[in-house]
């Protein structure tokens, strides 16, 4: 088809050096296990392997996010005006939509799309089988370059000064 | 709690509810919230609360209760809420939608889920979702094009599924041939126009930009299909009002995809 996997892996400069310093300093071990899923991305990219990407890059939008949201809750709290309590046990769609409504305007041109939880949701076989064949191959295509521009956003946010 | 500080503060306890709301009944999941004939300044306020189904077929209104109730305490700010169900909702807009017109005084949309909401509900409470025109559409990249081709699969089977970008025309020939358009895509649940960096991330972009040489194609919900001829940007202050999208670009830049329309192949079916 168009792109392989490895060809869009080699333009996604954040995948390939990921800057981690939006995760707090105290969750060590949540940039430890981005750190290696994000190695296992690597290589999985790199051999095509289209159903792997997926699964990866929709657990490593997950594990970005959350680790991102929790080292906010005090910018998120000073904007609702009471305590942000992060709830870990939310799904990726939560995630996102949290993402989206205090940081979508904010870091522009970051919103996430509705369409990377149906790509994650596609790991269950009767999801997929209720999608167009070529699903699996865009679903990859897209979320390695959603995954690297989320990266390179994050990386350049400095959450603005609150009054 | 008369200042816009106050304000939030109520706006984080209701959200707060809401949360809680959401996962409440897992067979029956929240699908609409409003806060009705809002006040901030008093110390109750209202909601209506509908969940998807069945589950009620009334509008309940349980005893007033505290907004603090997260933290045991009992005090102000205090919440009466009316819950009932969509499909009973519903009915009574069709049997006796005078009797709901107080859900619409002062009222504002806290959450809601479109999937479980029926369109009468959605026109009510003027939920908008998508600008007015949007049309959505189907990628169809050059390869599932050849096999469309030779009739190995349908058209009509690339149209499973959330559909993969919408467009709003910004112009159409006399003869409805060429036409030009803004892409869309939904976040959370809103159609949204995209930036000239964001589109970078979709296929329907990156294929044409890496392989301009191979045709790829947009089904259009109805069954037109267009042919993809190219992607440009142009800055429009004027199309944020004119088109009524529901956002606008910070820097007025939309980038705009060229089309063509395009016969169905006579060897495949559609």
């Amino acid at each position: 088809m168009t792109d392989t996997l490895k060809s869009i892996y080699e333009q996604c400069s954040r995948l390939k050096t990921p800057q981690l310093d939006f995760i707090p300093t105290e969750l060590t071990r949540n940039k430890e296990i981005i750190a290696r899923d994000l190695r296992e991305l690597a290589f999985t990219a790199n051999n095509d392997l289209d159903r792997s990407v997926v699964l990866l890059a929709g657990s490593l939008l997950e594990s970005v996010l959350y680790s991102f949201l929790k080292g906010q809750e005090t910018y998120m709290s000073a904007i609702r005006g009471r305590p942000f309590v992060f709830d870990p046990n939310v799904s990726l769609q939560n995630y996102k939509d949290i993402f989206n409504k205090y940081f979508g305007q904010t870091i522009i041109g970051s919103r996430l799309p509705d369409s990377i939880v149906d790509y994650r949701d596609a790991i269950h076989i009767n999801r997929e089988l209720a999608l167009p064949e070529d699903t699996c191959s865009r679903a990859a295509r897209e979320m390695l370059r959603i995954l690297d521009k989320l990266l390179g956003d994050l990386a350049g946010f400095a959450a603005p000064a609150l009054e | 709690m008369r200042t816009r500080g106050g304000e939030a503060r109520l706006r984080a306890l209701l959200e707060d509810l809401i949360q809680y709301y959401v996962g409440v009944y897992p067979n029956n999941p929240l699908a609409l919230v409003v806060w009705f004939e809002k006040a901030p300044e008093r110390p109750e306020q209202n909601i209506l609360a509908l969940f998807a189904g069945t589950l009620r077929n009334e509008i309940t209104v349980t005893p007033r209760q505290s907004l603090s109730w997260k933290t045991g305490t009992e005090g102000p700010p205090y919440l009466e809420v009316h819950a009932s169900s969509v499909g009973h909702f519903a009915q009574e807009l069709a049997s006796q939608p005078q009797g709901l017109s107080r859900y619409r005084d002062r009222a504002e949309v806290l959450f809601f889920d479109k999937k479980f909401l029926k369109e009468e509900v959605t026109q009510f409470f003027n939920i908008v979702t998508a600008p007015p025109d949007l049309v959505r559409c189907w990628y169809v990249d050059p390869d599932t094009y050849d096999r469309y081709r030779k009739g190995d699969l349908t058209l009509r089977s690339q149209s499973a599924g959330r559909p993969h970008l919408g467009i709003v025309k910004t112009d159409e020939s006399p003869d409805f041939v060429h036409a030009k358009g803004i892409p869309h895509l939904e976040f959370s649940q809103r159609w949204l126009p995209l930036s000239f960096d964001a589109v970078k991330n979709y296929a329907w972009y990156s294929d044409w930009l890496s392989h301009p040489d191979r045709h790829s194609y947009l089904l259009v919900e109805g069954g037109s299909l267009y042919q993809i001829l190219k992607f440009e940007v142009k800055t429009a202050p004027e199309y944020a009002a004119k088109f009524q999208l529901l956002e606008k670009l910070p820097d007025d830049r939309y980038p705009e995809v060229y089309l063509r329309a395009v016969l169905p192949t006579e060897n495949a079916a559609t």
